[in-house]
């Protein structure tokens, strides 16, 4: 590995909005840039509803205000569920949707100045061959950081779209790409800033959970997230979304898994099945297979609560 | 400018300062930091606990240069073998080691049932004080006042005397108020001597501030440790062998004392007990909370509940029965009681998901005292006023001397002005080794009778007839006074089984007693500070999570001085515990040793949602030998509690975690029976 003297970082211009995630690399260092301060208009804070039970919510709009927001917790329950559950009320209270999608990576590598990697400048990733507990367990590029941002992958499981001040109808799928490029976090230009996210609405009779496993009781990073969202009726998953982080470069859709839910009858045995097969495809690191089992705990144990 | 490295100029850890710059701002400071140049050149390292023990590991300590390892104890440490990286073994306090060894091998040949082996591994605890070290330094012609984040004002006056060839009149060291120190704050640090130096050089007051990185960096931690038992019972179910070998990952320091710990507790005719340091160039280890104990009781309270559940004995009878010491045993009979104790689960019963157990653990520390501490009391504009050069970093000592005070006098503790943290008043404690409420509540008591008979003799005229606050109208009217009285010996303890530990150690002992009085300036008194802790878990097998839903600690420290603040130093002593056995684990490099959780996001202590219901239960008996009856707390309450959650585990799920702290990773490869990562 490279120690960071050796290298330069990047100092290319960054947007600020809460700077939650910002000023913590500010003043370690490593971001060094100049900045741009974010400024709200009508369009880019609060939720607009569309006459066909729609949602458009402002790239400015505090995470704090997406948790409590009655009709979203009613419309969109994991996205609501997502948002209480990331970080602490204090920085839910600042944080915006957009900085949290748009956050760079939460890797301990990354955020120790003394140490070049990837997003860095450097030439290789430390953490896949150093101390990489927190990392990926599907390992899908160079880099080994699971994305940070909660509300991507509740907002992929919603099939949301994002517009910036450069492009609109883009997909979570498009925003953070496939993982291979280990330099960023996003596959925005540079300068490209996200103004809203838009939600489809929801289906009838769906019904949708988000939950974390960590350590502690809150007030951590994911070691893994799922979103679930489910229709069930006549004993049987019309519909089911399962997304999952903290686990991949990018959020991930657990495909396989709902493979075997889709029309599939939700008793106990299709359940387990999906959970076994969440974590198909899979490609843990040396220090992250415990990530695998928590994956199919977590889907496990939203799927009864959905079926119930 | 100025240079902070050695004599020798090798830099021999991570993280370790080696130039200090002043400035008239931040911004200037870090442009004239950036602006230096430095020549260096590479030398071999090697990091951590495994690496260092190689025998072609660079090494880190020449003969030459060992005087600069740091120090993971309180006291001074004894000579010990060293040989490249690993110091040791110290195995002075062992007792019949021959015979140890030759009945574990025997009960090893004869596959004997009852032995119980295991390899314990614990994590490197940080002590995360919120308010970091900092220091501000000014002098004024030849007066250096220092304003310092410390435990020790007077000792760190003596220490600045004497590097710096000053009076002790011409030295103030303040510290009003201490944002936690647990250890890191008992020494002269780095922070405090390139300020001093710093302010020298620039002729004005210099401040240096630890910012969070810098504090996880370089100011000590409590080593991680791998610890080997074997524990023996007779065939009569007594304690016959003990053996604990413990390897501490000290980084650049030494003179750790686990395995030395596992002899003032539970006697047996043989022990067998070895301490290495494991030395790296990780930055040094420092002493925290209880040196020793933690990962000692991690170890041997798991043992002890491993032989109960293997002799199908009650975990607590089984501790009465190995432990003679009267204070534990009150502390035992209080905790059979508890009704969670007493309905605990049959282990490993259950096959859900979540599955609830209930663990016991024993604690014990030292009971020091600081000769030579004296409290002045006065009144001034009759008012009382109480000094002594002692320090509050959170234990509460300031309430502790008022509430002594008042109660004598018959007032309210706010009538009494206590005066601590600066080192021009009478020489005072430091705030470590749990040794500050029995140095000042002695002396502060003999004060209070001077000063009695003081304001008597002085009385113009005796308080009025039937008055129900005859203090209050006397020492009013009284003209200012002063006295001052020094800690006195304590009695000899009259109550049966109370003594010294030391006592159990023999000459060794008497002669351990008598360097640390000499060399340390600490005073190992007769009787042990205990506790007993019970607590009970929820364990989410699938997500491989630990909830702690309540704890019972019990502690027997004499008579409480302060009780709300003895509370919530007993609650924090169980908060800090939680979070070594849960959370906390400092994490490096394993190749270049940087630090990994240099923040409170990575590095993690247990939040209010993960603090349990803690039940306090005060035994004040046991130190009526103490004048005042009152003996520390901070140590005692935090060392069994990494045991007893994780005798909960096992009660609940059947399965023994062997490393701290439980993270999910780990508890779901126990779980799996496969090793973790």
């Amino acid at each position: 590995m490279t120690s960071a003297s050796m290298t330069t970082f990047a100092t290319s211009t960054e947007f600020r909005a809460a700077g939650t995630d910002l000023s913590e690399r500010r003043r370690s260092g490593v971001s060094r840039g100049p900045l741009i301060d974010i400024k709200t208009s009508p369009d880019t804070i609060g939720m607009d509803w569309g006459a066909d039970g729609s949602l458009r919510i402002g790239a400015c709009t505090s995470i704090a205000a997406i948790a409590a927001d009655t009709r979203i917790i009613e419309a969109y329950p994991g996205l609501a569920a997502a948002a209480l559950g990331l970080a602490t009320p204090q920085i839910r209270h600042l944080a915006t949707l957009g900085g949290n999608l748009a956050q760079r990576s939460r890797c301990w590598y990354f955020r120790n100045p003394d140490i070049a990697c990837l997003k860095k400048g450097g030439s290789d990733c430390p953490a896949r061959t150093g101390n990489h507990l927190y990392s990926v367990a599907f390992d899908l590029g160079p880099c080994v950081a699971p994305h940070p941002s909660t509300m991507a992958a509740a907002l992929l499981a919603y099939d949301a779209s994002v517009t910036t001040d450069q492009r609109s109808g883009l997909t979570i799928g498009d925003v953070f790409g496939d993982g291979s490029d280990g330099a960023a976090d996003n596959r925005l230009a540079s300068g490209e800033m996200i103004r809203t996210v838009q939600l489809p609405p929801p289906l009838q009779g769906e019904r949708a959970l988000y939950k974390r496993a960590i350590s502690r009781s809150h007030a951590e990073w994911p070691l893994v997230e799922v979103c679930a969202r489910a229709v069930v009726s006549a004993a049987a998953f019309q519909f089911i979304r399962i997304t999952a982080g903290g686990i991949a470069p990018i959020p991930l859709r657990l495909a396989a898994a709902e493979a075997v839910l889709q029309g599939g009858a939700a008793n106990p045995a299709t359940i387990a099945n999906a959970a076994k097969q969440a974590i198909a495809g899979a490609k843990p690191l040396p220090m992250t297979g415990y990530k695998l089992d928590l994956l199919s705990g977590v889907v496990h144990d939203l799927l009864e609560r959905l079926a119930a | 400018v100025i240079s902070l490295l050695d004599d020798d100029r090798v830099v021999r850890y991570v993280g370790q300062p080696i130039a200090a710059v002043a400035a008239k701002d931040r911004k200037t400071a870090v442009a004239a930091l950036a602006a230096i140049r430095i020549s260096s050149e590479r030398l071999p390292s090697v990091i951590g606990l495994d690496a260092a023990r190689k025998p072609d590991a660079p090494v880190v300590f020449e003969k030459s240069s060992r005087k600069k390892a740091g120090n993971v104890s309180e006291g001074t440490g004894s000579p010990a073998p060293w040989k490249q990286n690993v110091r040791g073994p110290s195995s002075a306090f062992s007792h019949k080691a021959k015979k140890a060894r030759s009945w574990m091998q025997t009960a090893r040949e004869t596959q004997n049932a009852w032995l119980v082996e295991e390899t314990f591994r614990t994590g490197t605890q940080q002590h995360s004080s919120l308010e970091p070290h900092a220091t501000v330094a000014r002098f004024d012609g030849d007066r250096l006042t220092v304003h310092v984040s410390t435990q020790a004002v007077f000792h760190v006056m003596e220490l600045l005397a004497k590097r710096y060839k000053l009076g002790h009149d011409k030295i103030r060291v303040i510290a009003d108020h201490v944002g936690g120190g647990f250890g890191s704050k008992g020494a002269l640090g780095i922070e405090t001597t390139a300020a001093i130096d710093l302010a020298r050089e620039a002729s004005a007051p210099v401040r240096i501030a630890y910012d969070r990185h810098e504090e996880l960096s370089v100011t000590g931690y409590r080593p991680a440790a791998e610890v080997r038992i074997a524990l023996l019972p007779s065939e009569q179910g007594d304690l016959k062998a003990l053996s604990l070998t413990a390897y501490a990952d000290t980084g650049a320091a030494v003179n750790s004392t686990i395995a030395a710990l596992a002899r003032l507790i539970y006697p047996a005719e043989a022990k067998e007990l070895a301490d290495f340091d494991v030395i790296s160039n990780l930055p040094p280890g420092a002493a925290f909370r209880g040196p020793g104990g933690p990962p000692m009781a991690f170890a041997l309270e798991q043992a002890i509940d491993e032989a109960a559940l293997r002799m199908n004995v009650d975990p607590i009878a089984l501790r009465k029965r190995w432990d003679p010491n009267p204070n534990r045993h009150r502390l035992y009979d209080w905790a059979a009681a508890l009704e969670v104790w007493r309905n605990k689960r049959t282990p490993a019963s259950q096959t859900g998901r979540y599955r609830r157990g209930v663990g016991v653990a024993t604690g014990y520390w030292l009971y020091l005292w600081q000769p030579g501490s004296k409290v002045k009391l006065a009144v001034e504009a009759g008012r009382i006023v109480a000094s002594t050069a002692t320090q509050d970093i959170g234990q509460g000592s300031r309430t502790v001397i008022a509430n002594t005070v008042a109660h004598e006098f018959g007032l309210e503790p706010h009538d009494i002005e206590v005066r601590i943290g600066d080192s021009n008043l009478p020489e005072g404690p430091g705030a470590g080794g749990s040794r500050t409420t029995a140095s000042v509540i002695p002396p502060t008591l003999l004060a209070v009778q001077k000063l009695k008979a003081a304001i008597e003799g002085n009385a113009k005229r005796p308080p009025t007839p039937g008055s129900n606050a005859p203090w209050r109208e006397l020492i009013a009217a009284s003209p200012d006074l002063s006295v001052s009285a020094e800690r006195p010996e304590d009695d000899k303890p009259m109550a049966p089984g109370i003594r010294s530990p030391l006592k159990e150690v023999g000459l060794l002992g008497t002669i351990f007693g008598w360097m640390m009085r000499h060399f340390s300036n600490i005073v190992i008194g007769a009787g042990v500070p205990s506790s007993v802790q019970v607590i009970e878990v929820e364990v989410d097998t699938w997500l491989g999570h630990v909830r702690v839903l309540n704890v019972h600690t019990g502690i027997a420290v004499g008579k409480i001085a302060a009780p709300a603040l003895a509370r919530s130093q007993a609650a924090g002593s169980v908060i800090q515990g939680l979070g070594y056995a849960l959370y906390e684990a400092r994490e490096v490099d394993s190749r270049t040793g940087d630090i990994l959780t240099s923040g409170m996001e990575d590095y993690r202590i247990p939040g209010i949602a993960d603090t349990p219901d803690i039940d306090v239960h005060f035994d004040e008996g046991g130190f009526d030998h103490v004048l005042g009856g009152s003996v520390g707390i901070g140590e005692v309450a935090t060392v069994p509690t990494s045991p007893a959650l994780a005798n909960a585990v096992r009660n609940a799920t059947g399965v023994r975690l062997t490393e701290i702290p439980i993270r999910p990773d780990r508890l779901i490869a126990a779980l799996k029976g496969r090793a973790a990562a």
